[in-house]
């Protein structure tokens, strides 16, 4: 079984804004990183529109630094797949959209051999952290209290509990925190 | 001037209580004890808003509280407590004073007195209150591995953005991450 890893900003009050993220070269790196072990991608809508209206011609933007094309060069090349009932097309390279039976396609896909797959959008996280199917999250916790915005997992019915593997510290002072689902009282794998 | 730290439990999706206020979820520990006893002799004065002041009140004087954390429930009831609320008539807990309006004017005189330094424990309301008054000069986030769901937000009904400067992090054997910020100045927040 595969696992299935989530990597999201988070501000310190628990909100999914990706606008307050401190996007310096170090967390490049460290989201580059995250796909040392990874051989797949998935993405809810928003957050594949979000990085296909950019990464895909990051190599055009004079302001982009190495450690910005480096995790272009990572995200364009390796298989994407976005879940989406309305988009008509996912024209990012090496991406194939899934219109239905998310659930399903990810069991299949942890059924299958390889490496690990990441996880990138909170409507899509969600689910699938209320199924279980979720074995590893880094929440990169960004020093901000925002106040509003989108809830990270607003409405799910049980708690989840974790277990803490590692941190990370970051100059920029965001810190992410590596978990792992609590096999013997949380809820994971299926 | 002394300064003013906020501690506050909260959980990995940034809930500080569960939708029926819950804090069961809270991970604490021989460690966590320990912790909680240094942290606790930095401090000469507690700040409370009325909910947390009265479910605290309800406990460390208990002989429950005496029997399980006799240092702890030692300190709580010796320290010095103010607690801000127009509704109550009277604030019975050893050592506190009841302050019923001006809550920022009355905190900045409190930070000028001398002595250790001032704390608030959970009592979100109030500390929504202080930020914009620039009062809260530490952030103390204790993040459990739990993930709630649902529940109140941390700092809930906070108006502008507040960015923070980290300063240090302390990992427990329980799994609770300990993350210290201090504000960043208030020119930045404007922005």
């Amino acid at each position: 079984m595969r696992n299935l890893f989530l990597a999201i900003n988070v501000s310190l009050d628990g909100f999914a804004d990706h606008t307050v993220a401190i996007a310096d070269d170090e967390l490049h790196e460290f989201y580059s990183g995250l796909l040392d072990n990874t051989d797949i991608a998935l993405f809810g809508r928003v957050t594949y529109q979000l990085m296909e209206s950019y990464w895909p011609r990051a190599h055009e933007d004079p302001q982009a630094t190495k450690s910005m094309l480096d995790f272009a060069g990572r995200f364009n090349a390796i298989p994407k797949i976005v879940f989406s009932r309305t988009l008509q097309k996912a024209g990012w390279n090496n991406t194939r959209l899934v219109r239905d039976n998310m659930v399903e396609e990810v069991i299949r896909l942890k059924q299958q051999s390889g490496k690990d797959i990441s996880i990138g959008g909170i409507s899509v996280s969600r689910e699938l952290v209320k199924r279980g199917l979720i074995d590893e999250y880094w929440l990169v916790v960004q020093p901000v209290i925002v106040g509003k915005g989108r809830r990270l997992f607003d409405g799910l019915d049980d708690r989840i509990n974790l277990k803490l593997l590692d941190t990370k510290t970051l100059k920029s002072g965001v810190v992410a925190l590596h978990y792992q689902s609590d096999k013997e009282t949380g809820r994971g794998n299926q | 001037m002394r300064e003013i730290f906020v501690f506050n439990m909260v959980t990995l999706d940034g809930f500080f209580e569960g939708p029926n206020h819950e804090l069961d979820w809270h991970n604490v520990d021989a460690e966590f004890n320990e912790f909680a006893i240094s942290q606790l002799d930095e401090i000469g004065l507690l700040l409370f808003g009325r909910v947390t002041y009265q479910m605290m009140a309800s406990y460390w004087p208990t002989p429950l509280a005496i029997k399980d954390d006799l240092i702890v429930a030692g300190k709580m009831n010796s320290l010095p407590k103010v607690v801000f609320s127009k509704s109550l008539e009277k604030a019975d807990w050893n050592n506190t004073r009841l302050i019923k309006k001006d809550v920022p004017e009355e905190v900045l005189k409190l930070k000028q007195l001398p002595g250790k330094d001032i704390a608030i424990f959970g009592s979100s309301n109030l500390a929504v209150t202080l930020i914009p008054h620039g009062l809260i000069d530490e952030f103390r986030i204790m993040v459990n591995p739990v993930i709630l769901g649902s529940g109140t937000p941390l700092f809930k009904g906070i108006r502008d953005k507040l960015n923070l400067k980290l300063l240090r992090t302390k990992t427990f054997k329980s799994g609770n991450v300990l993350l210290y910020y201090r504000p960043e100045n208030e020119k930045e927040n404007r922005e």
